[in-house]
């Protein structure tokens, strides 16, 4: 069956979505304007007394007004009507589309100009006449664009087949666009993830703002000013702008924490490392308390997040800062409907700079009082916790945050995505995200997912291109912020690396078969065919004295990673007892130590 | 073809759901004003303004009449909220019946004043 044939342009549907189109935007606007001025002279004629000309423009105002309600409320929003094609087409697509040859190009050229379609071309970087040339003429090919559309619209059920569903089928669809995708190294995966991604906008539109209490909601609570003051109330935050946070309500982690508040946990403790998302986590679970309808003890309920620095800025002295937290304490647990939140409540359990031990105060709320806390802090703090305060640990519910999985990271990265591009008015394309996942796994040990991802995102920020994130420009961020080269290789760089050899013997004298080794396995990594998981080479100079050992590395430090100084140089005499391996493998407690080393400095040579 | 559509429209969903919104509307005033909670909390003290008795009999009726007194002031409040919300409900409701009564009549209207602009 031909494309065209499974179409009727000239149903009624398909005529009321074309005049719907045709009114979009300034008509629609002009027509307003002119119905309230022809109502304004209306009464200005009836007042001074020119009735029949008075009557005429009510006429043709009242018939505006009508006209209006029914664009509004029916010519619009059009619903989907039928299993019939043109019954299930958006009004977007079915306005925007002429009779005559319905054909894969044809189609582009109606729908390329809506903003779906460019949200396609500018994330694939990929300018509309490209498509247009590499798009079929030919009608026969239509029945296939049509019924890709239709599977990839099948999950919205009851839900017409938008813009974006047709044009993800043109270039699914579309064996010219499929190899230039390939060639970009882009997926068929990447054109229906971003199409999600688009339909995740398009139905965050639609979405009905729930019911969050009305006027009278918090009559019932006491007031709470030194909270106010000292804390930020995050259900207040979620209620106005925590759409984004729709789909982590779902997740094991706030069902985990929404459960343990129902059993009336005195305490959580929010354990999970750094950039996986606790206070978003967190604020997810404000909006989910916001919206809970089945139990009444959680409805709602309100998250204030309490900031360390700015409690411990204000008191003056011990004495002071007890009293502030009791006071605190005191009236959210008067309030009725305060959950207290400890971000990085690690500063809340030892003495130091920019931190208090107030555990002895909490203990006694965690025993007596009806006020429910949450803290968050990272698996090691909260070993310390149950060392150094078992009591106090004993008496918190551990819930235990996993990091996301690639298709949710890629999910938060995209939402992060629209709201850095409206700040910084960048355009990122899909393939740099994708690179911002990959990079920052690999050369980012310290934070988690999506955190450390997201970090990367913004520090790409500086190297757009003509206000455009791509690839390169993550490849970039990696480059000058940790100086690891991660992108292609330049001409320059190419000469280089192939007379490497020649480079390092500027320096030193013969050794020809060991330059020779490992110049080679340099110019492999550089290449990218190693293994990443693996160093780029482990290599074993032996020889007496004097023949050139460490000077052969510190020429491949200036060479390869121009500095001598990256080096990282281990006297092996000094780690003779067994006892030393603990010296040289110490964790992340000793900033000397070989791990923090190679943290900090992730490409460098060891010697 | 596209005026029979209208036509379909007007006297078909398009008054259907001028009936439809006057739940909708009533349901909106009510919650904006929170008549549900307020009526289930009409008696409770007044943002939690409590006093809590001390010992002997005179502090446990300072007490009670300072906590009777909380009472009685959020009683106040929320029965003069619930006032306004009905008031409002009522207004919603005559205007939203009254705009599905008259819905059917309303393409006539234009046709009216023409003629009696004209004639």
């Amino acid at each position: 069956m031909e494309g065209s044939d499974k179409l009727n342009l000239k149903s009624v549907r398909a005529k009321k979505a074309r005049l719907a189109v045709k009114l979009e935007g300034g008509s629609y606007r002009a027509l307003i304007v002119i119905m309230i001025i022809l109502i304004i002279v209306s009464f200005f004629l009836f007042f001074t007394g020119t009735d029949r000309f008075a009557y005429l423009t009510s006429a043709i105002a009242v018939a505006m007004v009508i006209f209006i309600l029914w664009y509004k409320q029916d010519l619009s929003v059009l619903h989907p009507t039928s299993d019939s094609l043109d019954g299930q087409l958006s009004k977007e697509v079915l306005g925007r589309l002429r009779g005559g040859r319905v054909n894969p190009k044809s189609v582009w050229m109606s729908l390329s100009t809506n903003w779906q379609s460019n949200f396609f071309t500018n994330r694939f970087l990929l300018p509309p006449q490209i498509v247009e040339q590499n798009l079929s003429p030919e009608t026969t090919d239509m029945s296939r664009v049509w019924e890709m559309a239709e599977q990839l619209s099948a999950a919205r059920s009851g839900k017409a087949i938008e813009v974006g569903h047709v044009v993800a089928a043109l270039l699914l669809t579309s064996p010219a666009l499929r190899t230039l995708f390939t060639q970009s190294k882009m997926s068929k995966e990447d054109i229906e993830a971003v199409l999600a991604w688009l339909i995740r906008i398009v139905d965050s539109e639609d979405q009905v703002k729930p019911y969050f209490g009305g006027i009278g909601r918090d009559w019932t609570t006491g007031f709470t000013p030194h909270l106010s003051e000292f804390g930020q109330n995050l259900s207040i935050v979620a209620e106005k702008s925590g759409d984004h946070f729709d789909w982590l309500q779902q997740t094991t982690g706030v069902v985990a924490i929404k459960n343990a508040l129902a059993e009336d946990a005195p305490g959580i403790a929010l354990i999970g490392p750094p950039g996986i998302g606790k206070s978003s986590y967190i604020s997810a679970l404000s909006k989910e308390l916001n919206e809970e309808d089945e139990n009444r003890n959680l409805r709602h309920q309100q998250i204030v997040s309490l900031s360390p620095s700015m409690i411990l800025s204000r008191a003056k002295g011990t004495g002071e800062l007890e009293r502030t937290l009791m006071t605190i304490i005191s009236e959210a647990s008067h309030a009725g409907h305060i959950i207290l939140f400890f971000d990085d409540a690690e500063l809340f359990f030892h003495e130091g700079l920019g931190s208090f031990d107030i555990t002895q105060i909490l203990l006694p709320v965690l025993e007596n009082s009806n006020v429910q806390l949450i803290f968050a802090m990272l698996p090691n703090d909260f070993q310390s916790l149950k060392t150094n305060q078992s009591a106090f640990a004993a008496k918190l519910t551990p819930i235990v945050l996993s990091e996301l999985d690639e298709d949710s990271v890629m999910r938060v990265l995209e939402d992060t995505t629209l709201g850095l591009e409206y700040k910084r008015g960048v355009l990122v394309t899909y393939g740099a995200l994708h690179e911002t996942y990959r990079l920052s796994g690999r050369y980012e040990q310290e934070m988690a997912y999506p955190g450390k991802a997201i970090q990367l995102l913004e520090e790409s920020m500086p190297y757009a291109n003509d206000g455009v994130i791509t690839v390169e420009s993550i490849q970039q961020a990696i480059e000058k912020t940790r100086g690891i080269k991660t992108g292609s290789v330049a001409p320059v760089e190419a000469n280089e690396l192939l007379n490497l050899e020649d480079e390092i013997h500027q320096r030193m004298i013969n050794q020809s078969q060991a330059v020779s080794v490992v110049a080679g396995a340099l110019r492999r990594t550089r290449a990218g065919v190693a293994n990443p998981k693996r160093p780029i080479g482990s290599f074993l100079f032996l020889g007496p004295t004097g023949v050139g050992k460490t000077e052969l590395a510190k020429s491949i430090a200036a060479t390869y990673f121009k500095n001598e100084s990256n080096i990282i140089r281990l006297d092996m005499s000094e780690y003779q007892q067994p006892d030393d391996v603990k010296r040289l493998l110490a964790g992340s407690s000793d900033n000397s130590s070989l791990i923090m080393s190679v943290r900090e400095r992730p490409l460098v040579l060891f010697c | 073809m596209l005026a029979l559509e209208f036509f379909t429209w007007w006297y078909g969903q398009g008054w259907l759901r001028r009936w439809q919104d006057i739940a909708s509307y009533v349901r909106k005033t009510s919650q904006t004003f929170s008549v549900n909670i307020l009526a289930r909390t009409l008696f409770a003290p007044w943002r939690r303004i409590i006093s809590y008795p001390g010992e002997g009999l005179n502090n446990h009726l300072r007490a009670m009449v300072d906590n009777l007194f909380s009472r009685l002031i959020g009683f106040c409040v929320r029965v003069l909220v619930i006032i306004i919300a009905v008031i409002a409900l009522i207004f919603v409701l005559i205007v939203g019946i009254t705009s599905a009564v008259i819905w059917p009549f309303m393409p006539l209207v234009p046709l009216f004043l023409l003629i009696k602009g004209v004639f």
